[in-house]
Parts: C-alpha cells; sequence; structure tokens
C-alpha cells in the first residue's frame, strides 16, 4: 500500500513540470550524432540561463524555459507573430547515455545541450586474430 | 518553415495538437483571403510589432545571432533587418546530413522589411539583442504624441 502511495506520488512529480508547461510553445531543435555523444540544440528566445530548467528522470529528458512577459505598457501591437510564451520539450534517452556527464551551455536563446554515450557504448573496432 | 513555433504542448492532447496545428498549417496556405503585407507561418525570425506610447517598440527574434551578425537599416518609414545565421557548424565543424536525426531550426541568410506606423523620429533608434530577441526602440515625433491642452477662462 505505501509503495503504491510512492508510485503515485512519484508519478505527479515526473507529471509536474509538463503540468506547468501546459500551453507552452514547442521549440524547433536539430539533433545529430558522432561516435561520441549526442549534441542537441534548442531555439529558445527570451529565455535567460537562470530560466531555464532541465531535467533528467530515468529515460525522459526534458527542457522547460521560462519566458519573462513584457510588462504591460500603454499602446497596442500591430502584429505579433511571435508570443511570449513558456517553451517545453521532452525527449526519452536510451541506456547509452552517460547522465552524469551531461552538459549544458545557452547562448543568444540557443541551448546546447552535450550528452556523451557510455564508454561500453562507443563504437570499438574487433582485431581479428588469425 | 518553422511551424513548430506556433504548436504549445498540451501533455494530453499532445499528437492532437499537432494534428490540428499541421492543419491550420495546410487552411493557412489555402486561405482565400489574407492580409497583403502578411508573411507565412514559421518565417525567420519572428516579427513582434509594439505601437506604444511614445515610441514604437519591434522585437525580432534571432536565437544564435550575434549582435554584430545583423544588419539594421531605416528608411522612409520601413524598417529592415537582415542577417546571417548558420546551424549547421558546431565547433567550427560542419555536421553532415547523415549524422542528423532531426533538423528543424532554420538555416540561411534572411531579410525582413517591416513598415513602421506614421510620425517616428529616424534619428532616435536604439537596439539591443538580448537572450536572442533583438529590440530596436524607435521614438515617436514630439508632435505625434498627445499634447494636453490648457483651458483658460474667458
Amino acid at each position: 500500500m505505501a509503495a503504491e502511495k510512492e508510485k503515485a506520488l512519484s508519478k505527479k512529480e515526473e507529471r509536474s513540470l509538463s503540468e506547468v508547461a501546459k500551453g507552452a510553445l514547442v521549440p524547433p531543435v536539430d539533433i545529430f550524432e558522432d561516435d561520441e555523444q549526442v549534441i542537441l540544440f534548442a531555439d529558445l528566445p527570451g529565455v535567460a540561463k537562470e530560466n531555464l530548467n532541465l531535467q533528467i528522470d530515468k529515460d525522459t529528458l526534458q527542457i522547460y524555459g521560462k519566458v519573462t512577459k513584457p510588462s504591460d505598457e500603454a499602446g497596442r501591437y500591430e502584429y505579433t507573430e511571435f508570443p511570449a510564451k513558456d517553451f517545453y520539450r521532452a525527449f526519452t534517452i536510451g541506456e547509452e547515455i552517460d547522465r552524469d556527464k551531461i552538459s549544458a551551455s545557452m547562448s543568444n536563446g540557443v541551448l546546447k545541450l552535450v550528452l556523451p554515450k557510455a564508454e561500453r557504448m562507443k563504437p570499438r573496432k574487433i582485431e581479428i586474430k588469425f | 518553415m518553422i511551424a513548430r513555433w506556433y504548436e504549445t504542448f498540451d501533455p494530453l492532447f499532445e499528437d492532437f495538437n499537432r494534428l490540428r496545428s499541421e492543419l491550420d498549417r495546410l487552411f493557412d496556405i489555402a486561405l482565400p483571403l489574407s492580409n497583403i503585407r502578411s508573411v507565412p507561418r514559421g518565417t525567420f525570425p519572428a516579427v513582434n510589432l509594439h505601437d506604444g506610447k511614445d515610441a514604437v517598440t519591434v522585437q525580432v527574434y534571432i536565437p544564435g545571432v550575434s549582435a554584430d551578425k545583423v544588419e539594421l537599416t531605416v528608411q522612409n518609414n520601413t524598417l529592415s533587418i537582415s542577417g546571417e545565421r548558420d546551424t549547421q557548424r558546431c565547433d567550427d565543424k560542419e555536421i553532415t546530413p547523415e549524422r542528423y536525426h532531426r533538423r528543424e531550426r532554420f538555416s540561411g541568410s534572411f531579410t525582413r522589411v517591416i513598415s513602421l506606423p506614421e510620425g517616428i523620429d529616424q534619428d532616435k533608434i536604439n537596439a539591443v539583442c538580448k537572450d536572442g530577441i533583438l529590440t530596436i526602440t524607435i521614438a515617436k515625433r514630439e508632435e505625434q504624441k498627445p499634447k494636453q491642452i490648457a483651458v483658460k477662462a474667458a
């Protein structure tokens, strides 16, 4: 019973970030891979470094960027192509990613996430003996 | 190009929303009536224009573009923004196409021309780039600002 309760509780926590992010914009990303790592770039204009929330829980990677809303100044928007909304996107990652070595940096509103592969998962050349 | 800018996240209807936004995009193309100056959804960079009391503010969303790579000109009430964004390089090395899993971000050169409201002062322009948003503030001419007129007793 207690275990079940705990499970329900952890599930609630897991959901919390995605619940907060309801209605958020889905940022465009570039993801590419080489032998050493997987690299992700995400466009998050208006998100300062301190307002970025990155979470890894088991196999889920969550990106949540908070956008500071502009103060309500007098006047009107002639046009708005881009709403002032937060950003949210989540991905699942496999066992091959070394969770402890993931690093992130922000520059000009672009997030760069480096997900190194675990040593044992890197491609290896197998020597053939005669 | 990037229809995703307008997609919003909903944990319950994620897939449904994706379908809906795809349909919206389709109808957007086929819509018989649209503003002559409107641009297709997902045009890079996105622009917001705010007409305030003392100034006109233009926000240009250019994540990944450094301030020195943007060219701004104002002439005859039109503002033109151009620049380049190369997303196909990482640590000064080109990313070969076969290494990509996803490629959703805009890459290439861009130009946008925006017509500004009447009565702006072309000599009082200030542009600041922060966190991937370029904010251009253009002051309004004095005669355009609302004026209080004192009423004298006859």
